[in-house]
């Protein structure tokens, strides 16, 4: 369902810098896929061009068959709201709402019915577990609450991609957990495309597929096979080995 | 929640981003109306005030009105600018920008709305204050009553809704939304610090002083010629001073690293290099609003000592009466008689002299010069309490008035100095001293000769004669009823200072309270402009400081660093005003001749004051949020 073909990604300035090459990347409906690689790698860019928070320099970006870099203003703030959903590292919930506005934001701006945003979001909320907190403010919550209503809000409108960028990144163990389990079973409930940003090995091994990037390049991938704890294993490994050159150590001391 | 609950929300539970843009409309909206209800005020519909100082106010509230505009447009894209990472995200949520237009426009008509119901509310607290400095400044007849203003309401009301529907329009017309990567890291992306060119940092210096030169140099009529060029000159220093000069010389010291480098210097000067983008803009508006505000009210206040000082040098005496040239004896007794009777049934107790005044060919002219005998001289003196004077035998005194009189060429003392006077017998007297006095009013100047001497001139070729009443009584308004009787029933022929000063002073009063009125408007003004700009800041300041607490900061430390960057922000601009305006009043003062010291520095002095009790409280604030942002 999404394809991108040959994207690069140059930040011009005083010195150009190139931040994506020739990518190429392939997601099939329901699939899970996640990103990793080391800092400055480009995942968050190739995440944002994806998103159309940001346009690639050359290159394709497909969804269905169509390039959203094309859409007129109007229409690319339709398919935002209509196909995408996104949740950040640091939640970017609007303080100035509850819990249940945050949640139901995309579907406010899309117009809908006031008592069909209310049903959703109850429904939404129960499976989360949220239902408690729903007139609180978002500074009266903890951080994995947050996380969840991001979650939510990201989920209302039933978007075809959901985008993950570090979604544990802020969050401890136990609330990572949770939050991961919970991307699963959207992603197998409800047939959504998931694709996941993150440095974190334990949530990459909940994901289908983990694409590795390094220096704005794709470097590899694996696929995950029956055991989580095996996948995660092989991660572990991928990224040790892409930590290091072979001749980092320099045998002779200056 | 439907989209327009949520816009409402959002402005409701955010009072405090807020509540800056709303003070600000509501103090723009509480300002014209306590104008409206003092010009559409009932004492002046019967007609009391002319048809000039009403059209002044026609046009005066038609300047607030525009200005308003402006800053309300101004204050509004400060704020927008602040809110750049919420708009980028409610559009990753999938709003379109019409849908963030339609949400920034629905947010405007709310706080409009709000404003100009409260800037009315607040207005009508603070409108009987108003009318009493009206009465005071103005000097009318009726007192100002308070009064229900429904006709200041209403048009206050639907002025600023339609000024609020179109800045709703126009605001969310021009907010483009950009990318929207730059929207999200908006808040983040420093905007760079600006680049100084060394040819425009000397230009500024340069234009600067040439405009104050040319200002200061010129004299007399060339002033009014050389004021647009000189207006055109600084304007164009003064930004380049801010986005120059300011700039150049940041650099200059920031590369000097035993000053950047010392203590928390470097913390002040990276901030302000950084910031003097946007500072450069906001201090250049202040700068010259505050300008245009200190020269406004410094001239209105310094043209009416002009004319009150002018009118009481030349005129010494409480009335004084000079009869026309043709009057006989009798008119003139008759004119003395009725004056005296007025002074009495208003029970002014006077002190009253009476002179001849002959004038003799002492220079070949037809009009001749006035000579006159030291005794005459010495009765009227005794009259204002001034000197006495004895001249000798042989001893000529030459008198002149002060400076108040405005004179092209050369003084009169110096023609009269040089000029001999001649006696019957053939002997001459020179002048020897030159003295001033207001006891005579005599343009031209004239002698005072030795009672003996005097007696040996000759006959007048042209004979006058003056008569002055002193009043004793403290109090003003019978002196004032009674010049106004006096000028009624002898006119043309008695001047009455304080009755004349007082008509002044009525005919000035409404353009004086106008003129205060639109200085202090902009003074204000201004003054919010610098308090968006520090706000603006707070947040990133807030960051700024957590990070340098954890290294380690202390409280005085913390209080030193920003109290020197709200010093700058605050006091800069000011201060070029301040410069700006005592050059522009010295070329006033240059123009008229007249010594407008007192005047300018009390006027510059009241703001500098003002302005500093100001940076006071906000600074207060601010380091107050500051320290609560860090503990």
């Amino acid at each position: 369902m999404l394809k991108l073909t040959k994207v690069s990604k140059i930040y011009e300035g005083k010195v150009a810098y190139r931040a994506l090459t020739d990518i190429n990347l392939e997601i099939d409906k329901g699939e899970f896929v996640a990103i990793m690689g080391p800092s400055g790698s480009g995942k968050t860019t190739l995440l944002n061009i994806i998103s159309t928070i940001d346009a690639p320099t050359t290159g394709e970006v497909e969804m269905e068959g169509k390039n959203p870099h094309k859409l007129k203003k109007n229409d690319l703030a339709k398919f935002r709201r209509n196909e995408l959903g996104f949740i950040f590292q640091d939640f970017n919930l609007l303080h100035t709402l509850t819990v249940e506005e945050n949640i139901v934001l995309p579907l406010t701006l899309d117009g809908a019915r006031v008592k069909e945003m209310k049903e959703k979001a109850n429904k939404l909320a129960n499976s989360l577990g949220i239902s408690g907190i729903m007139n609180k403010r978002t500074y009266e919550i903890s951080g994995g609450q947050a996380q969840r209503v991001a979650i939510a809000r990201a989920m209302i409108h039933e978007p075809k991609l959901l985008l993950a960028d570090e979604p544990t990144g802020n969050l401890d163990s136990k609330a990572s957990k949770d939050v991961m389990e919970m991307l699963v079973t959207i992603n197998q409930q409800e047939k959504t495309s998931l694709l996941m940003v993150t440095h974190d090995p334990q949530a990459a091994s909940y994901s289908d597929r983990v694409v590795f990037i390094r220096d704005g390049k794709l470097h590899s991938e694996i696929h995950r096979g029956d055991s989580r704890q095996a996948f995660f294993q092989k991660i572990i490994d991928m990224l040790s080995l892409m930590g290091g050159d072979g001749n980092d150590f320099s045998s002779i001391r200056v | 929640m439907t989209f327009r609950q949520f816009a409402f929300n959002n402005v409701l539970r955010n009072k405090r981003l807020y509540i800056a843009y709303f003070l600000s409309s509501m103090f723009t909206v509480m300002v014209f109306f306590t104008f409206a209800i003092f010009a559409f005020h009932p004492a002046f519909s019967g007609g009391s005030i002319n048809e000039n100082a009403l059209f002044g106010m026609a046009v005066a509230g038609g300047i607030i009105y525009v200005f308003s505009f402006f800053f309300v447009l101004y204050s509004m894209s400060s704020f927008l600018q602040s809110r750049k990472k919420e708009f980028g995200l409610l559009m990753i949520q999938g709003a379109s920008s019409g849908q963030i237009r339609l949400m920034v426009f629905l947010e405007n008509i709310l706080i409009g709305f709000v404003a100009t119901v409260g800037g009315i509310l607040a207005g009508l607290v603070f409108a009987k204050a108003i009318l009493l400095i009206a009465e005071n400044v103005l000097i009318i007849n009726e007192s100002l009553n308070f009064y229900f203003p429904t006709l200041a309401i209403v048009v206050t009301f639907i002025s600023f809704i339609i000024l609020f529907f179109f800045i709703s329009v126009f605001v969310s017309f021009i907010l483009r939304t950009k990318k929207l990567i730059d929207l999200i890291k908006g808040d983040k992306k420093s905007k760079g610090e600006p680049k100084a060119s060394v040819i425009l940092a000397v230009l500024a210096a340069l234009l600067l002083i040439a405009g104050y030169g040319t200002a200061l140099y010129v004299k007399g009529v060339q002033v009014v010629f050389a004021l647009i060029p000189v207006i055109v000159v600084v304007t164009l220093g003064t930004y380049l001073l801010f986005t120059q000069l300011s700039v150049y010389i940041i650099r200059r010291l920031k590369n000097n690293k035993p000053i950047f480098w010392r203590k928390t210097n470097m913390l002040l000067f990276s901030d302000l290099s950084f910031r003097m983008k946007d500072n450069a803009r906001t201090f250049f508006m202040v700068a010259i609003i505050s300008t245009v505000a200190f020269s406004a009210i410094g001239t209105l206040y310094g043209f009416q000592s002009y004319l009150t000082t002018g009118v009481k040098q030349v005129n010494a005496y409480t009335y004084t009466y000079h009869p026309f040239l043709g009057d006989s004896e009798e008119v003139i007794s008759q004119d003395i008689r009725t004056i005296n009777s007025v002074l009495e049934e208003e029970n002014v107790e006077t002190k009253m002299e009476m002179m001849d005044l002959h004038y003799f060919d002492v220079m070949d002219d037809d009009s001749g010069i006035l000579i006159v005998k030291a005794s005459d001289y010495n009765r009227f003196a005794a009259l204002i309490g001034e000197k006495e004077i004895q001249p000798n035998k042989n001893e000529v005194i030459v008198v002149e008035q002060s400076s108040a009189i405005l004179m092209d060429g050369a003084k009169a003392s110096e023609t009269l100095i040089q000029t001999p006077i001649a006696l019957e017998n053939g002997q001459k007297v020179k002048p020897t001293q030159v003295i001033e006095s207001e006891v005579l009013t005599e343009i031209n100047g004239y002698y005072i000769v030795n009672d003996t001497i005097y007696d040996q001139l000759g006959n007048p070729i042209r004979s006058d004669m003056s008569a002055a009443w002193q009043a004793d009584n403290v109090e003003n308004d019978p002196i004032i009823e009674a010049g106004r009787k006096i000028e009624e029933q002898v006119p043309h022929k008695v001047f009455a200072v304080d009755y004349t000063i007082y008509e002044i002073n009525k005919a000035y009063g409404p353009i004086l309270f106008i003129g205060l009125f639109i200085g202090i408007v902009f003074f204000v003004s201004a003054g919010s402009f610098l308090y968006f700009r520090l706000f603006t800041d707070l947040d990133e300041d807030k960051r700024k400081f957590q990070a340098i607490a954890k290294i380690g900061l202390t409280q005085s430390e913390l209080k030193k660093v920003v109290n020197r960057q709200i010093a700058l922000l605050f006091l800069s601009p000011i201060v070029v005003a301040l410069v700006h305006g005592a050059v522009a009043l010295t070329a006033l003062s240059h123009l008229f001749n007249y010594d407008l010291t007192m005047e300018s520095s009390l006027v510059l002095g009241s703001f500098a004051v003002i302005q500093i009790i100001y940076f006071l409280i906000v600074r207060y604030f601010y380091v107050k949020q500051l320290k609560s942002a860090i503990s």
